[in-house]
């Protein structure tokens, strides 16, 4: 971005990977739940393996680079291309899985296919308001679920029991394995810091593994209330965070569940517009991009429910795994190759 | 074209011109006299000028020049340069001058035989008096308001900031009103670009008339907003001083009691002047407060009813057996009986504001007495709800400056709530919210300092510092400002 301000900071940035990855966790569905501390074991070996993964796109922008894309040369129009065809495919499975949870949980209120094209049309009016204005909602959207992510933790109706916790045996480093990679092909995150780390000035690092950092801190959290207090509930409900909802009560909220879900909402029309701003971006100063984005998104989270997606897809776990080797790691490090070269022929 | 010319030697002919300008208008006054054998004539517009001062001013002067054989062009440099105690005086030379200056309330002397006038300062007009502010009371701040003459408004800012940075800087605007416009800001304080593109803006209006602020808003520096405004206006002159102390610009317009002021930000809804006369944990309570009553006067209404028609599990059991009760009884759907009264409410309010002082009364007991408990007792609106359209309500009153969005948001809230839930309060939310964040004015983000997040001006934000008074330097240092760190 040569002579334009950034646009978001650091901070803000972070706070639109977290968001996005926070969505993901509310959508995400443990089917079969054994035990937590493998989980918990296999989230740190993903956290660390993600931070050596990201290292590519933190260099690029962290020695000047300015974008991506832009920097790939010839290759830059498909690679934008690939991007947006990426995050369409993103932003309509999470509309998908959120519209999933609606019908399983909320049917009475709204019709799923009706909150996917709601969502999209919200998606693309929230996208056509640019980068800055998603970065500053995102700001209090997060600041929102963090009220209420502790709200609902102290006043659960569950109890501590140290029981939950049993020693690890040798099926569980199985466990511990498979969960890391599921959780690894779900690091979309880095192709999103390549395509907004053009919106930032400096601190892409900073953004990156503070991320890294506050994920690690609320899922490890998220998971020790669900070992030790929602053991139970886990495999009723299939949803972490619902769950923990789901069984917290005060003297002013009956019960938690429908709160959840207003907060999961604004929070996944919110990602589902940053989504569909990165998708827009090959065609961007037209008016029209965001909705049309919005509108393959939205085709895509339709089929997608129809079709049935299941949060544990191989063919998407693939899709997403292949996604973040090419566009958060190939075109960032090309891109930097690329730069490096320029320079010593420029010199 | 006529008011292009120069005025003519001959006083009968210059008369005349004026005449036809004027189109035989009533209130064109003139006195023909003479003053050591020139004659001349006095020309004023009816009310518009004091006769205290003209007689001060120009006549006593006037009769004291005795000069034999002076020539029209003595006369002229007499009245121009020595005679007057006025605050202003300027030789005009054309019709259209002498006709600018007799519609600004001064009087012209037209000289026979020499082409050209004097116009004096002597306005008179009857205007209200400096005045307590009505649409922003307070307890302990000051008790002067604004005034439509905008030399008052002046006068009343200046007494406030002593200071020779302090400029005012007047424009005309308006084809046909050719209203004056007044540029308030401190120099040094205000970046000159804002100086210049409200400067540029404000010689770009086309209208015939500029009767309110909403004539010029338009104008203002350019900025993205289509629900919330980066621009906002005030009556208070204590407001508006501490604003241009925070490098902010005003424009006061001539017949309107408002300034326009712009950037402005979300947070200065929630603020008020007897903040800084109270305690600091006094002040931020009261500020903890209005965020309440934004939040109870947005959210409420549609929350009540999404609870209540498809999230009933939200609700504690006595309350919600309590609603049931009394629901029952009720002919219309929640959603229906919701907006009957929210509506029923605006109308009520609308009354409030336009009928005459003497009837206003009357306004609450029909709202308030036959409809209200009348409605309850027949049992077409339950109580509960009619509870919470009077929270609702009586929120809204305290944050007047967002009155209209929350009025609009309040009835999409309902309906949403009411046909989706929770799901359509929550889309709704977010658009809100992402409009709110990309709303700015000169580049300064209207949700700064929340979001963007600047620790300095949060001092002042929600909580209020000890020291009170300035909130920042300027609204330049406020994070994504324009010279600020990014977002």
């Amino acid at each position: 971005m040569s002579g334009k301000r950034p646009e978001i900071s650091p901070y803000q940035l972070m706070i639109l990977l977290l968001t996005a990855r926070i969505m993901h966790t509310m959508i995400f569905r443990f089917d079969g739940f054994s035990s937590g501390l493998p989980i918990m074991l296999g989230l740190i070996i993903t956290t660390a393996v993600e931070g050596v993964l990201c290292l590519p796109a933190v260099l690029y922008y962290s020695r000047g680079g300015r974008s991506v894309t832009d920097d790939l040369g010839r290759f830059s129009k498909p690679a934008k291309l690939l991007y947006s065809a990426y995050f369409c495919v993103i932003a309509g499975g999470t509309a998908a899985l959120f519209a999933q949870f609606l019908q399983k949980e909320f049917s009475d209120s709204v019709s799923p296919e009706a909150a996917i094209i709601l969502l999209g049309l919200v998606a693309a009016f929230c996208a056509s308001h640019g980068i800055e204005a998603l970065a500053r909602a995102s700001s209090v959207i997060f600041w929102l679920f963090a009220v209420m992510f502790v709200w609902m933790a102290a006043v659960n109706e569950g109890r501590f029991d140290f029981l939950n916790i049993r020693p690890l045996i040798g099926d569980d480093v199985k466990t511990m394995l498979s969960y890391a990679l599921e959780s690894l092909s779900s690091a979309w995150w880095i192709p999103m810091l390549c395509v907004l780390g053009e919106h930032l000035g400096r601190g892409a690092a900073g953004a990156a593994y503070g991320f890294l950092a506050l994920k690690l801190l609320i899922i490890e959290t998220l998971l020790v209330l669900i070992t030790l207090v929602l053991w139970k509930y886990i495999g009723v409900l299939g949803y972490p965070i619902y769950a923990l909802g789901a069984y917290a009560k005060s003297g002013f909220i009956q019960r938690f569940d429908a709160i959840n879900m207003l907060v999961w909402a604004i929070n996944c029309a919110a990602v589902f517009g940053v989504y569909v701003f990165i998708s827009s971006k090959p065609m961007e100063g037209k008016k029209s991009a965001p909705l049309l984005a919005a509108a393959v998104s939205t085709a895509i989270a339709l089929y997608e429910l129809h079709r049935g997606l299941r949060y544990n897809e191989p063919w998407l776990l693939w899709f997403k795994g292949a996604g973040i080797a090419v566009l958060g790691i190939a075109f960032p490090l090309a891109a930097m190759i690329r730069k490096n070269s320029r320079k010593a022929e420029e010199k | 074209m006529e008011n292009q010319t120069s005025l003519p030697l001959s006083l009968e002919e210059a008369l005349g011109g004026i005449k036809r300008l004027f189109g035989g208008s009533s209130d064109l006054n003139i006195v023909r006299a003479e003053a050591s054998g020139i004659k001349c004539a006095l020309l004023t517009l009816e009310g518009m000028v004091s006769t205290a001062t003209l007689s001060q001013a120009l006549f006593e002067p006037l009769m004291r020049f005795k000069a034999s054989g002076a020539k029209p062009n003595d006369l002229l440099k007499f009245l121009s340069s020595r005679a007057f105690f006025s605050t202003e005086v300027c030789v005009v030379n054309l019709y259209e001058e002498a006709v600018e200056r007799l519609c600004s309330g001064f009087a012209v002397v037209l000289i026979h035989g020499c082409g050209r006038g004097v116009a004096v300062s002597a306005q008179g007009y009857k205007t209200r008096s400096v005045e307590a502010p009505d649409t922003e009371p307070n307890i302990k701040g000051t008790r002067e308001a604004l005034n439509d003459n905008i030399r008052t408004s002046m006068s009343v800012l200046r007494r406030r900031i002593k200071s020779p940075r302090l400029r005012f800087e007047l424009l005309r605007a308006g084809r046909l009103s050719n209203i004056e416009l007044c540029l308030v800001y401190i120099a040094g304080k205000t970046p000159k670009k804002l100086i210049d593109e409200t400067r540029q803006g404000l010689k770009k209006i086309d209208s015939d008339l500029i009767l309110t602020s909403g004539n010029v808003i338009p104008y203002m520096p350019r900025g993205n907003g289509e629900f919330f405004s980066g621009v906002s206006t005030t009556e208070r002159p204590d407001v508006l001083c501490a604003k241009v102390n925070e490098g902010r610009i005003a424009v006061l317009i001539d017949g309107v009691p408002f300034a326009v002021i712009c950037p402005s930000l979300f947070i200065e809804n929630f603020q008020a002047v007897d903040d800084y006369a109270e305690t600091p944990y006094f002040a931020t309570y009261q500020r903890l407060i209005r965020f309440a009553a934004f939040f109870i006067s947005w959210l409420l209404p549609g929350l009540y009813v999404a609870a209540a028609v498809f999230h009933p599990e939200v609700l504690s059991r006595s309350l919600l057996l309590n609603l049931i009760a009394s629901e029952e009884k009720t002919p219309y759907p929640l959603t229906a009986e919701m907006l009957i009264v929210t509506v029923m409410f605006e109308i009520l309010r609308e009354a409030g504001i336009r009928l005459p002082r003497a009837v206003g009364g009357a306004v609450s007991i029909v709202g308030g007495l036959v409809i209200g408990d009348a409605a309850v007792t027949s049992g077409i609106i339950s109580a509960p709800l009619l509870i919470i359209i009077g929270m609702t309500a009586t929120s809204a009153f305290v944050i007047p400056g967002l009155n209209p969005q929350l009025t609009l948001l309040r009835l999409l809230n309902i309906l949403v709530g009411g046909t989706l839930g929770f799901f359509g309060i929550a889309v709704l939310s977010a658009a809100v919210l992402v409009s709110a964040c990309a709303t700015d004015c000169f580049s300064v983000p209207y949700t700064a300092p929340l979001t963007p997040f600047t620790p300095r001006a949060m001092r002042d934000a929600v909580l209020k510092n000890r020291a009170g008074g300035q909130r920042f330097g300027s609204v330049e240092d406020l994070a994504g400002a324009k010279n600020g760190q990014g977002g």
